[in-house]
């Protein structure tokens, strides 16, 4: 939409006419003349597929009649006075902005001889209901997940955060979608470099239209070609609360059921907040447990590869006859058997995950089966091969940053690459290689890998591990 | 600025491609599929001192079917092949052989009686060139021919290495065989003043059968760099009881002791060692005292054995039974065999320098009259679940 930069006009006619010109070849541009006014008109125009219509008409039209008729007296003025006792008045002094304001659910009143026009919001939409979350599903805390309005996803974290600290600032992003976007923060704890850095990046972006967050986390993040999401996502509002109590800052686009929180660290990553409803020695016992499984599922297949083709010499005796027995008459090399498994299991799991989920399901039985024991009995791969490939696959998925675990699944295959051609030697070489990158990684400022940091070991331990409730920081869920 | 973007993004390019290249190449010809393979698991190295030839056999495993339908069965089978060198006469087998044989996971290395009495310098060399070979296999002399061994069919029918092995771990639990790795004995061999005793692999009939089985009973003296003699198995006993806490440490041994008219038979665990080394008027002499914990094992009488006095005569004729025997191996070895096989030369070297630069020039004639001295010390601390009351005893 190029509007025209138009103050409001004297006469409301005028005006509406200009409305009508924006809003061309737009059957559902209401225009509702107020009938019995003296002194000029008076004209409401909105888009009635945005707008709770009805309930327009119960508050709105019905409480200007009933003043008009009561005070017997109709003027601007009072049906002016009669709108502001219904909600806040907005007062537009230009045409393009009271288009914008239609544009986004609102109602705008023109009068004759007015220097502005005035708005009153009131969405009609429909939107979801507040659901349990789909990804980041927990058994101990909350069960609220955002949802795509913008209002009710404030609110969520407003509940939990009842302190006039709790800042917000708000950013129209698109030219054409005007999406509100809403970066919240805790003044008191946000570093005031890493707020400053954040708004000139948000300030920086450019769009026509915003439909999905992740195109502000693309714009605002430090690393493009980076595999791994700098910034975190989730559909939970408990935590975006602890992070915003951690110092981080929050962003909220309508429209997107998920927050992106920055700065974030690898390991924040790693922890979801279940960590921290758990019992300790649990949680705890979780993280390493997770440690491990991203070891695994980064380095499973190309492990296997490795040992069985280079260093033989590694294999226990009674593990060695086992693999002699299960590969004999295997046609392919290890390398091209896992590469095989490995893409039909992500063939499967992007497959299960499309389809619909009753669909999706069989699909699933259908691929197990399929890879499973069809691909053994014909003797294409070997059993080994399914039960690492298998162990990946399902130590990826406790990763639980789904956005981090694909980064982990993608450089499986160069890492198979590298042990294919290297071995061990090979897998050293490009785990160094991306721990380098790890190191060089930044999020709005704050190294990557942050608690492992310079200050030794043992501070590193104490951000790793989660003491009891009573011994924790503050910030860090204690209270 | 531009041109020097533009190169270093052309030398990434190219350095993403150089990694590439590899790969395709079909990745890496250093490659070793395990469908190629076949494992050697044990080795039999023979030599004729008539004809100066080696005979080298392998025990090769690999899978027996090529069916993929289940888990292919492995088979376990012998080839054997002869040269002039130990080397020539090992590459010779790979034209016999249609599979890669690798050697990390081989075990035993068996050697013909005529090859340790007349190569064995030669053998030992070979072993510890190649790099294939580990270090940790053991080193076990056949009483004839080794390759023979290799063929003998194991009872219960699995796989030669797996018997072998079995074999090998059950050594803790009876101690009267005895098993060196390659490392340990590369350690010992070239020493001129002490001796060794590794593993002798024999075959024994089964009782019950007309079939044979292996058998690791009994233990092979090396001397100077050669096989000696055979020792029984109740010397290697002795030999384990006195070797360093590696060897005892986790080793269970039963003796029957006979008292009066009584005969029990006992669990011992040798709990502490000291050899003590010293030299009186100028001669070298050992004392040895050990310490063994006891568990009653059986007795064919009824014995009150709630009386302290009862155990206590118990656990010093089980000290007296020990002491004897020792004592009887110990003269055995410095009489008979005349090879210190425990290794006191080694001791007197580290604890007495000066008076061993004396003694080591007639060594050979001062440790056969060497006076060593055992004391055992017994404890039993277990009686077991049954127990003889006096009243049992009295058999009322």
């Amino acid at each position: 939409m190029k509007e025209k930069q138009v103050p409001v006009q004297a006469s409301a006619a005028s005006n509406v006419r200009f409305i009508r010109q924006l809003f061309d070849h737009n059957e559902y541009l209401v225009v509702r003349e107020i009938s019995g006014i003296g002194n000029g008109s008076a004209i409401l125009v909105y888009l009635k597929v945005l707008i709770d219509e009805k309930a327009m008409n119960e508050f709105v039209v019905r409480k200007i009649s009933e003043d008009q008729s009561r005070l017997d007296r109709a003027s601007s003025s009072t049906i002016l006075h009669s709108l502001h006792t219904v909600g806040s008045v907005a007062s537009i002094p230009r045409i393009d902005a009271a288009a914008a304001f239609i544009a986004d659910a609102g109602i705008v009143l023109f009068l004759d001889n007015h220097p502005s026009a005035y708005g009153i919001k009131l969405p009609g939409y429909e939107t979801r209901p507040i659901e349990e979350p789909k990804i980041e599903v927990n058994v101990r805390g909350p069960r609220e997940s955002f949802i795509e309005d913008l209002h009710t996803n404030l609110g969520l974290i407003f509940r939990k955060l009842k302190t006039p600290d709790l800042k917000t600032i708000t950013y129209i992003i698109g030219s054409e979608s005007r999406t509100s976007v809403t970066l919240l923060y805790l003044q008191s704890k946000i570093d005031p470099g890493v707020l400053n850095e954040l708004k000139r990046r948000m300030e920086q972006i450019k769009l026509d239209i915003l439909t999905v967050n992740t195109q502000i986390e693309e714009r605002i993040q430090d690393s493009t070609w980076s595999p791994f999401p700098q910034i975190m996502n989730t559909e939970r509002p408990d935590r975006v609360v602890t992070a915003l109590n951690r110092g981080k800052a929050a962003i909220i686009a309508d429209g997107t059921p998920i927050a992106l929180i920055a700065p974030t660290t690898f390991f924040e990553m790693m922890h979801p907040s279940e960590d921290l409803y758990e019992r300790f020695y649990f949680a705890n016992f979780l993280r390493v447990l997770r440690l491990f499984t991203l070891f695994v599922s980064l380095f499973g297949p190309a492990l296997y590869i490795a040992v069985t083709t280079f260093h033989l010499e590694m294999i226990p005796t009674p593990l060695m006859m086992a693999f002699l027995s299960s590969k004999a008459g295997v046609p392919f090399p290890t390398f091209v058997e896992a590469i095989l498994m490995e893409i039909s299991f992500e063939i499967l799991r992007e497959a299960s995950l499309r389809l619909p989920r009753a669909v999706g399901q069989s699909v699933s039985i259908v691929g197990a089966l399929v890879i499973g024991e069809a691909a053994v009995q014909s003797g294409i791969v070997s059993r080994p091969m399914v039960i690492v490939v298998a162990t990946t696959g399902i130590a990826s998925f406790t990763i639980p940053a789904f956005s981090t675990a694909i980064s982990f699944r993608m450089l499986r295959f160069p890492f198979m690459l590298l042990a294919a051609y290297d071995g061990v030697l090979g897998i050293s070489l490009g785990f160094l290689a991306l721990l380098f990158h790890l190191c060089s990684l930044q999020s709005c400022g704050v190294p990557f890998l942050n608690p492992v940091s310079a200050k030794g070991w043992r501070e590193t331990l104490q951000k790793f591990i989660l003491p009891p409730v009573k011994y924790r920081a503050r910030n860090k869920g204690g209270s | 600025m531009e041109p020097l973007k533009r190169s270093r993004a052309g030398f990434k390019c190219l350095l993403l491609l150089s990694m590439l290249l590899p790969f395709a190449a079909s990745c890496s010809p250093d490659v070793t599929e395990i469908s190629d393979l076949t494992l050697i698991m044990a080795v039999g190295i023979d030599y004729d001192p008539k004809t100066s030839r080696y005979t080298f056999s392998t025990y090769n495993v690999m899978p027996s079917s090529q069916s993929t339908e289940q888990s292919a069965k492995l088979t376990g089978w012998v080839v054997s092949t002869s040269g002039t060198s130990i080397l020539e006469t090992a590459r010779n087998l790979r034209v016999l052989v249609g599979k890669q044989m690798i050697w990390q996971h081989n075990k035993f290395v068996l050697i013909g009686e005529e090859a340790a009495r007349h190569s064995f310098y030669g053998i030992m060399d070979f072993l510890m060139r190649n790099r294939q070979v580990r270090l940790s296999s053991y080193l076990i002399v056949s009483e004839g021919k080794a390759s023979d061994k290799l063929n003998v069919r194991v009872a219960s029918g699995d796989l030669l290495s797996n018997d072998l092995l079995g074999k090998a771990r059950n050594e803790k639990e009876w101690g009267k065989s005895i098993m060196l790795s390659i490392q340990e004995i590369a350690n010992w061999y070239p020493s001129s003043y002490r001796g060794f005793v590794t593993g002798k692999i024999d075959v024994e009939s089964l009782p019950a059968h007309t079939q044979e089985a292996l058998s690791l009973r009994g233990g092979a003296v090396f001397d100077k760099g050669k096989f000696k003699q055979w020792i029984k198995g109740d010397d290697v006993l002795v030999v384990q009881l006195l070797s360093p806490k590696n060897r005892w440490g986790n080793m269970e041994f039963v003796v029957s002791i006979a008292q009066e008219a009584n005969r029990a038979t006992l669990f011992f665990k040798e709990v502490k060692q000291s050899v003590h080394t010293s030299f009186r008027n100028g001669k070298p002499c050992v004392d040895i005292a050990l310490s063994f914990s006891a568990t009653m094992g059986e007795i064919d009488q009824p014995v009150p054995l709630d009386s302290p006095a009862e155990i206590q005569k118990l656990e010093l004729a089980a000290s007296r039974e020990l002491e004897r025997m020792i004592d009887k191996s110990m003269a055995y070895f410095q009489r008979d065999v005349r090879t210190d096989v425990i290794g006191f030369s080694e001791l007197f070297a580290q604890r007495h320098p000066k008076q061993w630069a004396a003694a080591k020039v007639n060594w050979a004639e001062v440790f056969p009259s060497m006076p060593v001295n055992v004391h055992a010390d017994v404890k039993i601390d277990r009686l077991g679940m049954i127990q003889y009351t006096k009243v049992q005893a009295n058999g009322e």
